[in-house]
């Protein structure tokens, strides 16, 4: 039985900077996986784990898990080597936003899944809203050309109609795949990510989150003590506005007008100030003083923020953090690993992770409505569905299940700059915990993530003109709101307006499909 | 001035400073150049990409108006608008259509929800038949400018920011026209922005050509429009301000305009008349400048200005001079470090090649210094053929001369050092040393010392001589020359002082050749042995085989040697002249010092300011002081009772007069003392030279005189004593014997002579008797009696005085006799009624076996009873001196020189006075009460030991010390 802790953890962290690095070309690095994946037990792996120089072929360690795939004879390679007679020669069409994750599976997909099914994948990378776009429009014509596609938490709403539920798709046992395990992903992340009604619409993909991200450089210059609370947020924010800015400004945010991160970046105040999108029934609460009071907040953090906060998208706002222009961030987990990165940050070693400031007060679940989930923790997850359009409905699960695998998705997070992997086993894993430490694609932030997860997350409501509402409504009011057009009132008015108008829609439809 | 002393820069310190400004001048300068040139450029590269982001900035905006303005066009080509307003013109009932069209607006709205703020349709007459504003239908927009300005050109028309009056907020207007399939205008299809959108344009750009840089939207008012100021809150304090005060007549002219809000909050102007004066060069070549902006506190910024194309609005790009003179500052440090760098290695080469060519001359300098510092032995090689080389070379051959001279100068000195304070009777020997010393110094065979034999120079005797050892002496070597055998030699001697031979074959043959043959001589030097005015002999040296042994440095010895010893034979001679002399000096010195110690007077001599310069011994006795100690002192300082002398002494020395002070009295401890005092003027060369004092200690003189007048005033006494009590004996007789004839023929009443003479005069003896005591005549007769008697006592006193004529001596043992008189004493009635002698302690001292003392008895007891008698009165009176009962000390004993016997009676009564004490032996002095004593007593008792016995009396006393009589009685009387 193969335990991870008798790993020498250095091999798989060398094998993983090796190939991200440039030093260790794919096939070197498939093979050292390999070859390590011969079993920990034999006199090879023994060798591998003693062995230092990772060129001699001899001595070849693994990133690769004990049930990965891509390695021979195990369970999972015999599983899709068979399946690969069935489906060999087809071409699997797959869309998902442009993220290290996404890239990450797609290299494993091309180095793995390919080679061992023969299902040659088209795997479409593109911006978040491309990718509503485009799945809008097929799911539109019903034309099934995505046979999977990525789904964000925000649209489960509007697509849960026009997916397979994996319930059904595990029933399937003929394309299970071995040892998959659904229960080791995250129940939190199952429950607000892929569930519509109670229905489990998709599987988990990733699990962006909000985590809170200081410059501990400088909270020790100033002698700041790490916030707790939204308070104690806003005076650390203030003290360090104070005294570094126009160098380093207090905080910053994807303040984009009408981008859907100036709505993420609102929820997380309204849901710490005790608000929430829609109160019982149906009914809005953003107009009532609690999301007065978060609006206010959130606009006194904006008079500590760069001028050109409002023309920032995430990319925007991480980037100005990684700059070493910010002094600290409440924002999505994914960045952290950025700030760690010597090729893409100023601030690296500077940064820590913590967890976001305890709410004000925070409106229970209960008392909210279409599955909302008041919680700083913003979740922004996303997940990957099977069309209900597809013509390759088994080849494309068996895809989904090799992608959310164990396996594959400890070594995306691995390979693709320490993203939030979705599973349990994924924050236990050895390869993960391995990159604990400052460098490129850090992991050193997970045990805040998982917090996050299991303790804080907050979840937007899942309603089917929900995406629309959040982007072409609250970022654009809130846009006005922070570009000084409009006032507090008249944002939130219009906001309550645009979501009260969504609900009863929604209910209305609702009553008539009862009708 | 500078100071001598101060040590100058080194050469190497001179060569390094000359090669650091040759070639760190030009370097500085190379670098100021280059630091004005790189700030120059850098400058211009900075407000190039000024400019260029200027321009992109400005590019970016009117890519958005330009974008707007073609959108615009293109929507308002929809037929759906053309059709309506044809069809609102002709029909009243178009809510449909409208509805229709307003639909549209909102779907055109919805391609930018934020910054959009409405779309609206006006007809040809400029009211508005359609908007996303529901309200602003109908209103009349015919004066606005983008109905107007559209109308007038036909073009897409982009307004200035203008403030809508329904909400005081500031929009950006599109509009285009609509015309009918005609072609022809039927209305105004307009979209209207937020400003605001401006602002997020602006601030995209913030950071663009590096921290703090951003830009700013100004229009053609100099109002400010957009800016992307990094300081929080700035831009919207800012926006629509102008740059500078505006009067109330432009703001409203603007307000009019829309280009300002109605009701403008009154805002403190900005002053930046230096940005106004920036933005009006937008069309220069170089549209650059330098300004401070709205609050960013006092920091200035570069800025550079452009168009945006087809606006009348600038766009101008910033950055704060620090930042924007970083890259300026990053080349000059790198220029500085490289220039520093280059330097430092300019330094080090300096430093090396100053080091390189000035070692050898500092190492010179070294040598030189130590040559300097008495160091010979220093030399330096340098094995260059360089002038440093040569001076080198130079400086070892210096440095090995001056070794060698002051090895001859150390010779010398050392010879001299021989001859200083050398014994006159060592001068022989220690010449016959330097003889020697010279020899093997020189490397001679022979050293020769020539002296005149007598006073004149005619005939030189050999005087001292070394001989190498080993070199064999000729026989028979003449120790002598005359002028007689070799004249010229004796000639040469005289006149140049110097015979230098290098060989005896030369032409000195005809000097002393035979001499210097005889000695088989091959070179020699011979010189004089100098003395003032001429000469005392010669020095030679001689080598045997040698020809032209000696150079010029030994001639110099040997006339350094000849000098040295010339001096000290000369001296020899002075010494002895002068020896001589002193020893005749000394030798008065003795002899003038005994006559003036021995003399038995003070002597003192003093100079004219009267300290002391002479003080003989019994000076010296008397005061106490040494002559050392009083040789230099103020007289007056030494013997302070001489200070009222110096007026005498100072007249004696002016005036050159003796003067003399005869017993001048002078007090002592416990006496006055008698000096005669002589001043003696002395005169030295006709001047006054102070003078000498003698003083004479004439007391005992003066003393004896005293006693020769006392006792010249006894024998007075005595013989006047002696007239008297014969001449009032007789008569006294007569009366006391009248007196007691009286009495008895008045008083006795039997005698029959008296009865009868009573008888015959008819009274009774008894009456007569009673009338005597009566009258106290008896009492009268009896003091008649008892005068008498007294005047008999002191007539046999005055008696006692008299010279003795028939004294009966006899012999008497002098402690018997003693003893006596105390018995007598004891047994006197007033001694023992008065002074009570009883209690008198009386302590006996006597030698035994005393001889016995040839005298007369009784008077030595009367005086023993006086001197006892008066010790008792005076113990008894005064109490005693120390506080123990009186006491009588009674002594005697013998002296052998003169044979006397010595005879103290001392008492411990309050003792005498000086005065009294001399007085007590004066006839009459008493110190009893009047009528108690005669005041002759000691003055007999005096008379009889000194007059009658040839003895002495003296007397010890002193107040509080008692007082002790000495008698000293002779024991053999002559006849």
């Amino acid at each position: 039985m193969w335990r991870p802790q008798e790993l020498k953890p250095s091999i798989f962290a060398r094998i993983s900077e090796g190939y991200e690095s440039g030093k260790i070309d794919r096939r070197s690095f498939l093979r050292l996986c390999a070859a390590a994946g011969v079993g920990f037990s034999s006199p090879y792996f023994q060798l591998s784990c003693s062995g230092d120089q990772l060129s001699h072929e001899e001595d070849k360690a693994d990133a690769l898990g004990p049930k990965s795939a891509g390695l021979l004879r195990t369970d999972q390679n015999l599983f899709l080597q068979d399946i690969g007679k069935r489906f060999s020669n087809l071409t699997l069409r797959v869309i998902s936003e442009d993220t290290p994750p996404s890239k990450a599976t797609i290299k494993l997909m091309r180095e793995e899944f390919s080679p061992v099914t023969g299902v040659e994948v088209e795997w479409e990378l593109l911006p978040l809203d491309r990718v509503l776009a485009k799945i809008g429009a097929d799911i539109g014509r019903r034309a099934g050309t995505h046979d999977v596609f990525y789904m964000d938490q925000a649209w489960i709403g509007r697509f849960y109609n026009d997916c397979i539920s994996p319930l059904e798709l595990m029933e399937k046992k003929d394309v299970a795949y071995p040892d998959y395990r659904f229960n080791d992903i995250l129940p939190a992340i199952v429950k607000h990510v892929s569930t519509y009604k109670n229905q489990l619409v998709s599987i988990p993909y990733d699990i962006p989150i909000f985590i809170t991200m200081y410059r501990k450089d400088i909270l020790d210059d100033l002698q700041l003590k790490v916030p707790g609370t939204l308070e104690e947020y806003m005076e650390v924010v203030k003290a360090i506005n104070d005294s570094l800015a126009p160098n380093v400004y207090g905080t910053t945010a994807a303040w984009k007008s009408g981008h859907y991160g100036l709505e993420c970046n609102m929820t997380a105040w309204l849901w710490g100030h005790g608000g929430s999108i829609y109160a019982e029934k149906g009914q809005s609460a953003l107009n009532d003083e609690n999301a007065h009071a978060a609006m206010m907040y959130m606009l006194e953090l904006g008079k500590n923020m760069a001028p050109g906060v409002t023309t920032w998208d995430w990319y925007g706002e991480s980037e100005s953090f990684a700059q070493g222009q910010a002094g600290i961030i409440t924002s999505w987990c994914e960045y952290f690993p950025v700030y760690d990165d010597p090729a893409r940050s100023k601030v690296v070693g500077l940064a820590e992770a913590v967890p976001c400031p305890l709410p004000n007060s925070l409106r229970s679940p209960e008392q909210c409505s279409f599955g909302e989930v008041p919680g700083v923790s913003h979740q922004g997850g996303s997940s990957l569905a099977v069309s209900k359009y597809s013509k390759h409905v088994d080849a494309a699960w068996v895809f989904v299940q090799w992608a959310t695998s164990s396996d594959v998705t400890t070594r995306a997070c691995v390979l693709g700059g320490g993203s939030s992997p979705i599973r349990l086993s994924n924050y236990k894993d050895p390869r993960v915990n391995e990159k604990k430490r400052v460098g490129a694609g850090t992991t050193r932030h997970f045990d805040i993530v998982l917090d996050a997860i299991q303790h804080h997350m907050g979840t937007e409501p899942h309603l089917p003109g929900w995406p629309s509402l959040a982007t072409d409504v609250f970022a654009v009011e809130l846009g006005k709101m922070t570009t000084g057009q409009q006032g507090i009132t008249a944002t939130l008015d219009k906001m309550k307006y645009a979501a009260d108008s969504v609900a009863e829609k929604l209910q209305r439809e609702s009553r008539d499909d009862g009708k | 001035m500078a100071n001598n002393s101060t040590p100058g820069l080194s050469l190497s310190v001179k060569l390094l400073i000359s090669f650091l400004v040759a070639a760190l001048v030009p370097l500085n300068v190379l670098l100021f150049f280059n630091i004005r040139a790189t700030r120059t450029s850098q400058e211009t590269i900075g407000y190039n990409t000024l400019s260029a982001s200027a321009s992109h900035t400005s590019l970016r905006l009117n890519g958005f108006i330009q974008d707007n303005l073609n959108v615009i066009r293109a929507e308002a080509q929809l037929p759906v608008f053309s059709d309506f307003l044809t069809i609102s013109a002709s029909r009243a009932n178009i809510e449909e259509e409208k509805n229709q069209v307003t639909d549209i607006l909102s779907s055109l709205k919805r391609k930018n929800h934020v910054f959009l703020a409405s779309y609206a349709l006006l007809d040809h007459t400029g009211r508005n038949v359609a908007d996303t504003e529901p309200e602003n239908v109908g209103k009349n927009l015919s004066g606005r400018s983008y109905f107007l300005k559209t109308l007038e050109n036909g073009f897409p028309y982009v307004s200035d920011v203008e403030f809508d009056e329904s909400d005081n907020r500031a929009y950006l207007y599109f509009s285009s026209t609509v015309q009918d399939s005609n072609g022809r205008f039927i209305g105004v299809l307009r979209s209207k922005f937020s400003a605001t959108v401006l602002q997020q344009l602006i601030v995209q750009d913030t950071g663009l050509v590096g921290p703090k840089s951003f830009a700013m939207l100004i229009n053609q008012d100099h109002l400010i429009l957009a800016y992307g100021i990094f300081s929080h809150g700035a831009a919207e304090k800012t926006v629509f301000n102008p740059v500078t005060a505006i009067s109330t007549q432009d703001a409203e002219t603007l307000t009019r305009k829309r280009r300002l809000p109605l009701n403008r909050k009154a805002h403190p102007p900005f002053d930046l008349q230096a940005l106004k004066n920036g933005l009006d060069k937008v069309d220069s070549p170089r549209p650059f400048f330098v300004s401070r902006l709205p609050f960013t506190e006092d920091v200035r910024f570069a800025g550079a200005v452009t168009r945006i194309p087809n606006m009348p609005w600038m766009v101008a790009f910033f950055q704060p001079l620090d930042v924007f003179h970083t890259p300026a500052d990053a080349q000059v440090l790198l220029a500085v470090i490289i220039t520093a760098s280059v330097a430092v290695l300019i330094s080090l080469a300096a430093l090396f090649w100053s080091r390189y060519l000035s070692r050898p001359m500092l190492q010179l300098a070294r040598v030189a210094k130590k040559i300097s510092e008495g160091d010979l032995s220093a030399e330096y090689r340098i094995k260059s053929r360089d002038e440093i080389g040569i001076l080198s070379e130079t400086l070892n051959l210096m440095t090995r001369r001056l070794r060698r001279r002051l090895k001859l100068e150390s010779f010398i000195s050392s010879i001299s050092k021989k001859f200083i304070n050398i014994k006159l009777n060592d001068i022989r020997t220690v010449i016959d040393h330097t003889l020697k010393d010279i020899g093997r110094f020189t490397g001679a065979d022979r050293v020769i010392l020539f002296q005149p034999s007598g006073r004149d120079l005619k005939v030189l005797v050999c005087t001292s001589e070394w001989v190498k050892p080993g070199i064999t002496q000729p026989h028979e070597i003449s120790r002598t020359l005359s002028v007689n055998e070799y004249p010229q030699f004796f000639e040469s001697l005289s006149g140049e002082g110097l015979i230098s031979f290098t060989t005896i074959n030369e032409t000195d043959l005809h000097l002393a050749a035979p001499y210097w043959l005889s000695r088989n001589t091959a070179s020699a030097i011979c010189v004089t042995i100098p003395r003032p005015g001429d000469s005392i002999g010669f020095i030679g040296i001689e080598s045997i085989e040698e020809i032209g042994r000696f150079r010029s440095d030994t001639l110099y010895l040997l006339n350094m040697s000849a000098e040295i010893i010339g001096s000290a034979l000369e001296r020899r001679q002075i010494e002895v002249e002068k020896e001589s002399a002193y020893s005749q000096i000394h030798n008065l010195q003795n002899y003038l010092s005994n006559v003036i110690n021995s003399m038995p007077s003070v002597l003192i001599g003093v100079d004219q300011q009267i300290r002391v310069t002479q003080w003989n011994m019994m000076a010296e006795d008397k005061i106490g002081i040494t002559a050392e100690n009083a040789r230099g002192v103020f007289l007056p300082d030494l013997i302070p009772w001489m200070l009222p002398e110096l007026e005498k002494i100072s007249n004696s020395i002016v005036n050159r007069q003796i003067v003399l002070v005869q017993k001048r009295p002078r007090s002592a401890a416990d006496r006055t003392c008698y000096e005669d005092m002589t001043i003696y003027p002395l005169v030295t060369d006709g001047k006054s030279g102070g003078a000498v004092i003698r003083i004479d200690d004439v007391t005992e003189k003066v003393e004896m005189e005293e006693i020769m007048v006392q006792s010249e005033r006894m024998l007075s006494v005595g013989g006047l004593a002696a007239g008297m009590a014969h001449e009032i004996n007789n008569p006294l007789a007569g009366m006391l014997q009248s007196a007691n004839v009286m009495k008895s023929r008045l008083q006795r009443l039997d005698m029959k002579a008296n009865i009868r003479a009573a008888d015959e005069i008819g009274i009774s003896m008894r009456h007569i008797r009673e009338f005597m005591e009566k009258r106290g005549i008896f009492s009268m007769i009896n003091d008649i009696n008892e005068s008498g008697s007294r005047v008999v006592e002191i007539i046999d006193n005055m008696l006692g005085f008299a010279r003795k004529t028939d004294t009966v001596t006899s012999s008497h043992y002098p402690d018997r006799l003693l003893n006596q008189t105390l018995e007598l004493a004891a047994s006197d009635y007033d001694l023992k009624k008065q002074y009570d002698f009883k209690t008198i302690k009386i302590v006996r001292a006597y030698e035994e076996n005393l001889p016995m003392l040839p005298c007369e008895g009784s008077k030595i007891q009367q005086v023993f009873l006086n001197i006892l008698r008066n010790g008792s009165q005076a113990m008894h009176t005064h109490g005693t001196c120390d506080g123990l009962p009186p006491t009588f000390i009674l002594r005697v004993a013998v002296e052998s020189l003169p044979p006397m016997v010595r005879i103290e009676i001392q008492d411990n009564g309050p003792g005498m006075n000086e005065h009294t004490r001399k007085k007590i032996f004066e006839p009459f002095f008493t110190t009893k009460p009047v009528g108690e004593g005669t005041g002759l007593g000691l003055s007999v008792s005096y008379f009889i030991i000194v007059e009658n016995h040839g003895g002495t009396l003296d007397v010890v006393s002193a107040p509080g010390k008692g007082t002790n009589f000495i008698l000293r009685l002779p024991l053999e009387r002559d006849g």
